[in-house]
């Protein structure tokens, strides 16, 4: 192995590992609000470290350039559609864990989703 | 490329496969409606990685174009599915 696949292979294999650790607690965490944090962040860092490793790889400077065009819109878009998604939840009142106190924003919302 | 390297991405591959596979468990149990846009979110995320990994195991740059496409389709349907959500079918 030369020297670039050795890199590649490290970043790829730090972004896997990630993803494995966001799938793996998007299955075992106990309420949607908990599920939000593993999708939205490990998530994000793991798609990253594999961008960043396809983007090595490849000698076209284009092909790298658009890599990293991506990487930015994964840093941008996907925190935002994971707080999105925990809004809709909260405005429609998905149950969250006993005992999650406090909850500042609990009965601030009425029914269409605008603040009272 | 080494056939060393070639076995390391192929189990790499392998792995993003298992990890797609428990998104997909919780796409399929889910209890809630936002569970599964979540999940969406996520399977949409693996299939980025997926083929970013398959262009580096083949050799072939034009798979990047297919990458950017799937990312700003999974954005574009999360959102949908969150609004969808909210306003309750409107």
């Amino acid at each position: 192995m030369t020297i670039l696949e050795t890199i590649t292979f490290i970043l790829c294999l730090m972004g896997v590992f990630f993803m494995l650790l966001s799938s793996f607690g998007l299955l075992r965490l106990p309420d949607v609000y908990t599920r939000g944090h593993s999708a939205g962040k490990a998530g994000t860092i793991g798609v990253i470290g594999v961008l960043l490793g396809v983007g090595l790889y490849h000698a076209d400077p284009l092909a790298t350039a658009k890599m990293l065009a991506l990487i930015v819109f994964f840093l941008l878009t996907s925190p935002v559609a994971a707080q999105i998604i925990e809004r809709a939840a909260f405005v429609t009142e998905v149950e969250m864990l006993e005992n999650d106190a406090p909850n500042d924003l609990k009965g601030r919302y009425d029914e269409h989703g605008n603040l009272r | 490329m080494s056939p060393l390297f070639e076995m390391l991405m192929n189990g790499l591959l392998a792995l993003t496969a298992i990890s797609l596979a428990m998104t997909t468990g919780r796409l399929l149990l889910g209890p809630s409606i936002p569970d599964r846009a979540m999940a969406f979110d996520l399977v949409m995320i693996h299939t980025v990685a997926l083929i970013a990994l398959y262009a580096i195991i083949v050799d072939q740059n034009l798979l990047v174009d297919a990458v950017l496409v799937v990312a700003v389709l999974g954005f574009l349907g999360t959102v949908a599915l969150a609004r969808y959500i909210e306003k309750g079918g409107n």
